[in-house]
């Protein structure tokens, strides 16, 4: 016996099921606090930049403001301005030049060697932040470089601005030295989009470049589009990797921070823990099906017993039984069994006494029934003869009726013990057909008595077979009899014989009462029959006798029409004798 | 040779007469009185006398098929020159085959431009890498950048026949008053080595000078004070209060020359020096160069790794410096004239210590620094050069670090 798998699948699902849906929700909720962390961070990270950037920029105004004051404050001629310029130039390299214009934008006085590149733009400025410093939208120089112009009032009321070109590849060097954890970095975009700088080594390519359609430009973008001054997601960023990605807007410049993290890598210590989650689940999952297996199997093979007992004690072994151990409801129920398989028992052999009760009653009657008229016949001719001993034919008819009658009785006998012990018969090739008109002779005058037309049809051919001419002729006579005592007066009774090829068939068909259905199936069975009285061995011991000879007999009948008896023989050669006369 | 035929000592003999003959005749070859096929493989080259130039004049000679200039004998045979300069690896190379089997050259207009390309994956190998960018080149994952000392040096140039600057006393002056440790870092972002005469350093037979024009205000000033310029006596209509002033030209293409320049100003102006900035192009620089016509200008020069554009450059009595410049300097005659004619490693080391000596007793110009040469690789190629030395030299052994897709 196996285990089905709908048994696996549900006592699985019922051990498994609760685990996994922990493992899932411990698994989900720390995935989502470790992210919102590493976001946390990230955003922290991408305000400390955005900070140093504005302090950056802070810086330069400073350095401007300064330099205007030095400009105006002390009458420095125009030479001295120039080297005040230079000095400024040459002490702070993020300065490519920084020149000094009056309220019509023509240039006072510049650091450049060479003439300027710079210009103001017309009052009023557009894109004035705070405290009145203009910051140029991010351009690319000649040579593809992000530059921006900061412009400020200087310090006088004579309308004059210092104008500044500042190199934005110094903050390269900022973006480059913001390392969040192993490897995540930090991007730079500004107003318009474009990349200022990259943190990534591999996509420093994208810096001041045309391209405008990477992530974190549109995630720029994205942010600039709303209210919010952060935002969070994902995506797939350098080396094909996922990263979680915060961007923040910044204020002074309105450029936005992005902060991008590996995925993998921010997640490390959550993936860690997922994966020893994961190795104990699997762990315990072992465990519940390792435990349950063996709990299982136990539970199950004391199911098996039951059933393996259940089956033979179906098939009639009314001996078996099931011995369970523990103290369970299984045992119980192997308990009940057992006591049910007990009781079986004791209900079979009050049944067996009973039916032996019965037949023993049937026996007795049918004996009595079988007997009692030979008996009370040889009786009062015993006492006839006492009284005409003298009568010399009577003597002689007293002698015929008591053998007539213990020959009746001899045969009952006889009869009871062959249904214990079959007779012995001989093989002889004999006629069927005259064996069959012999015992239909012999019972020609009771069928008359009986107010019955006994008719027999013989095969025109040989109909021989192999048997006991006796033996044969008692099932002929017991057939022919059991139609005479079913068959009403003026009734027919046929026997025949016919011959299909390899076989001999004889009939002996009636139009008596018919066999209901319910008992036709019982009628060669011993101490059956369907008359009133008698043992019932007739139709027993014919088809014990016919089996003996290879033979078959079959009954067909219909209640109120009639009977047929048909003895089915192979058919055998004649015997020598006949074949020589023949 | 390219072109599978053999390479004979005939088209030796050929190719150096043609130099020999040439009316740009190279320095090395102006003693020369024939040159002969002595075997199949071998030159007999005589001279007059001895020259220690000859040996660099003929590493020099390009070796050519004179009826077809492409045919040479190189790793790699051009295949186009325009519009873009092709060379293809030369399966017969005799120095083995090149793992590199083409080479294109693009220029671009400035070393900005070139590094913003290289930036953007457009080029493999950059010649130089401007020092500007420099730092980032080397955090790159896919660059790496390769400093090498080159035989240019930056100089100041002086003009000999100035009223003043043929005074030896205020040349040493100026040469005092400058701090080149300090151009360097903020000129030239720390990319270079100070240069205190125009002799390459890496030159074989060089000893540095024991005693150097080194950065001393103070002495420069006591210099000129004792030659009587005086603070303020060079006032300008402009209000500079000055020793007195001397025009500087420099040329505008490289920001880093204007930088230089006012970090020069700067430092003159402490001494009292007031150095008058004029931008330029380079042809004009050139030309005014050549005829004479300045006080001083910032310039970029060639010392040679033999030491021959040296003696070009500084000898008063060489043709080929005509075409350069003009600056009536004589300082040195003597003792190029003994390095050339010296024969043996000894009399070179000796005339080369000697010459390092007069450039700083008879000091010319103010050598500033020696530039570092940057060269940027991308990292899928291994050059495998020792330090200083440059990887474009040796182009065809550099081999694929990994096989990538790009």
């Amino acid at each position: 016996m196996r285990i089905t798998p709908r048994l696996v699948v549900l006592i699985a699902s019922a051990a498994v099921a609760p685990l996994v849906i922990f493992g899932i929700i411990a698994v989900s909720s720390l995935r989502d606090a470790t992210k919102q962390s590493v976001t946390a961070g990230d955003l922290a990270v991408a305000a400390q930049i955005a900070e140093r950037i504005e302090v950056y920029f802070s810086n330069n105004q400073r350095v401007l403001r300064s330099v205007g004051a030095q400009l105006h404050g002390t009458q420095l001629a125009a030479w001295q301005q120039e080297r005040v310029l230079r000095n400024h130039v040459l002490d702070f390299p993020e300065f490519r030049e920084i020149s000094l214009f009056d309220v019509k934008g023509s240039v006072i006085a510049t650091s450049r060697a060479a003439s300027t590149a710079l210009t103001v733009p017309r009052s009023p400025l557009v894109g004035v932040a705070t405290d009145g410093v203009y910051i140029a939208p991010v351009r690319t120089d000649a040579d593809g470089f992000p530059t921006t112009t900061m412009v400020l009032p200087a310090t006088d009321a004579r309308g004059q601005w210092i104008a500044a070109e500042i190199s934005l590849e110094q903050l390269w060097r900022t973006v480059d030295d913001i390392h969040v954890g192993k490897s995540g970095f930090a991007v730079l975009v500004d107003e318009s989009g474009r990349v200022i700088a990259h943190g990534a080594a591999d996509a420093k390519n994208l810096v001041a470049s045309d391209v405008d359609s990477t992530p974190e430009q549109r995630l720029a973008i994205g942010l600039r589009s709303g209210s919010d001054r952060t935002k969070a997601g994902q995506f797939l960023g350098p080396g094909g990797k996922n990263y979680l990605v915060v961007a923040a807007r910044m204020t002074v410049p309105d450029w936005t921070v992005i902060v991008e993290h590996p995925q993998e890598e921010a997640l490390a210590v959550a993936l860690s823990f997922e994966r020893q989650l994961l190795a104990a689940i699997c762990v315990a999952l072992l465990a519940t099906v390792g435990v349950g297996w063996m709990w299982g199997r136990s539970f199950i093979r004391r199911i098996f017993a039951l059933t393996r007992v259940t089956r033979a004690l179906a098939s009639g072994d009314m001996a078996a039984r099931v011995h369970l151990r523990g103290k369970d409801e299984i045992r119980q129920l192997g308990d009940s069994f057992n006591s049910m398989a007990d009781r079986l028992v004791e209900l079979q052999d009050e049944i067996r006494k009973q039916e032996r009760q019965v037949m023993f009653g049937r026996i007795a009657a049918g004996l009595v029934h079988d007997l009692s008229h030979p008996i009370q016949t040889i009786g009062n001719s015993c006492k006839l003869i006492q009284r005409i001993f003298d009568d010399a034919e009577y003597r002689a008819s007293f002698r015929q009726t008591v053998e007539r009658e213990l020959a009746t009785v001899k045969r009952v006998l006889e009869d009871l013990r062959n249904i214990a012990r079959p007779m012995p018969l001989e093989h002889f090739s004999i006629d069927a057909s005259a064996a069959l008109a012999e015992a239909a002779e012999t019972m020609a005058p009771l069928a008359e008595t009986a107010g019955l037309t006994l008719q027999f049809e013989l095969a025109r051919e040989p109909a021989y077979i192999e048997g006991d001419v006796f033996a044969i002729g008692r099932v002929h006579r017991n057939l022919i009899l059991n139609a005479i005592q079913a068959t009403a007066p003026g009734g027919l009774i046929v026997a025949s014989t016919e011959v299909h090829g390899d076989r001999v068939q004889i009939r002996v068909t009636d139009t008596g009462c018919g066999i209901p259905a319910d008992r036709i199936g019982a009628i060669f069975d011993d101490f059956v029959t369907t008359k009133r009285r008698g043992l019932g061995l007739g139709l027993a011991i014919s088809k014990k006798i016919v089996e003996q000879l290879g033979g078959r007999i079959s009954v067909a009948s219909e209640v109120g029409k009639g009977t047929v008896f048909v003895l089915d023989f192979p058919r055998a050669l004649a015997p020598r004798a006949a074949q020589i006369a023949g | 040779m390219h072109d599978q035929s053999e390479l004979t000592s005939d088209l030796i003999v050929e190719l150096l007469k043609q130099n020999i003959d040439s009316k740009d005749q190279q320095l090395g070859f102006e003693y020369v009185t024939s040159v002969t096929a002595a075997s199949p493989r071998t030159v007999l080259v005589r001279l007059s006398q001895p020259d220690f130039f000859l040996l660099p004049a003929l590493t020099g000679l390009k070796i050519v098929r004179p009826s077809a200039p492409d045919i040479a004998t190189g790793p790699f045979k051009v295949v186009s020159r325009s519009p873009v300069f092709e060379a293809v690896r030369f399966e017969q190379y005799h120095g083995g085959r090149s793992s590199i089997e083409r080479v294109k050259l693009l220029t671009y207009d400035s070393q900005r431009a070139a590094w913003a390309a290289l930036l953007r994956n457009e080029l493999d190998a950059l010649q130089e890498v401007s020092r500007d960018t420099v730092e980032f080149a080397t955090r790159g994952a896919n660059i790496r950048a390769y400093p090498s000392i080159q035989s240019f040096y930056i100089p100041l140039v002086l003009n000999h026949k100035h009223p003043l600057l043929k005074n030896v006393e205020v040349r040493r002056a100026l040469n005092e008053a400058i701090d080149r440790e300090a151009i360097i870092t903020s000129g030239m972002r720390g990319h270079g080595r100070v240069a205190h005469d125009p002799i390459w350093p890496l030159h074989w037979a060089y000893t540095p000078p024991s005693t150097p024009l080194r950065h001393d205000p103070t002495s420069a000033e006591r210099r000129m004070d004792t030659l009587g310029l005086r603070r303020g006596a060079g006032s300008t209509r402009s209000g500079i209060a000055s020793r007195f002033s001397i025009r500087c030209l420099f040329i505008t293409d490289e920001p880093m020359y204007e930088r230089i320049a006012l970090l020069l100003q700067r430092q003159l102006f402490e001494v009292g020096v007031n150095l008058v900035l004029e931008p330029i192009d380079l042809q004009r620089l050139r030309t005014r160069a050549r005829l004479g016509d300045f006080d001083t200008f910032l310039t970029r020069a060639n010392a040679g790794r033999s030491l021959d554009f040296t003696y070009m450059f500084w000898h008063s009595g060489d043709l080929q410096k005509q075409t350069m410049w003009r600056t009536g300097y004589m300082g040195v005659d003597g003792s190029l004239d003994r390095l050339r004619a010296s024969t043996t490693d000894d009399h070179t080391r000796a005339a080369i210590a000697e010459l390092g000596q007069r450039f700083t007793d008879d000091v010319p110009a103010i050598t500033l620094a020696w530039p570092e040469i940057i060269r940027a690789v991308d990292t899928r190629f291994v050059v495998g050069v020792a330090n200083e030395q440059d990887p474009f030299a040796r182009i065809w052994e550099w081999r694929p670090a990994e096989f990538t897709v790009r």
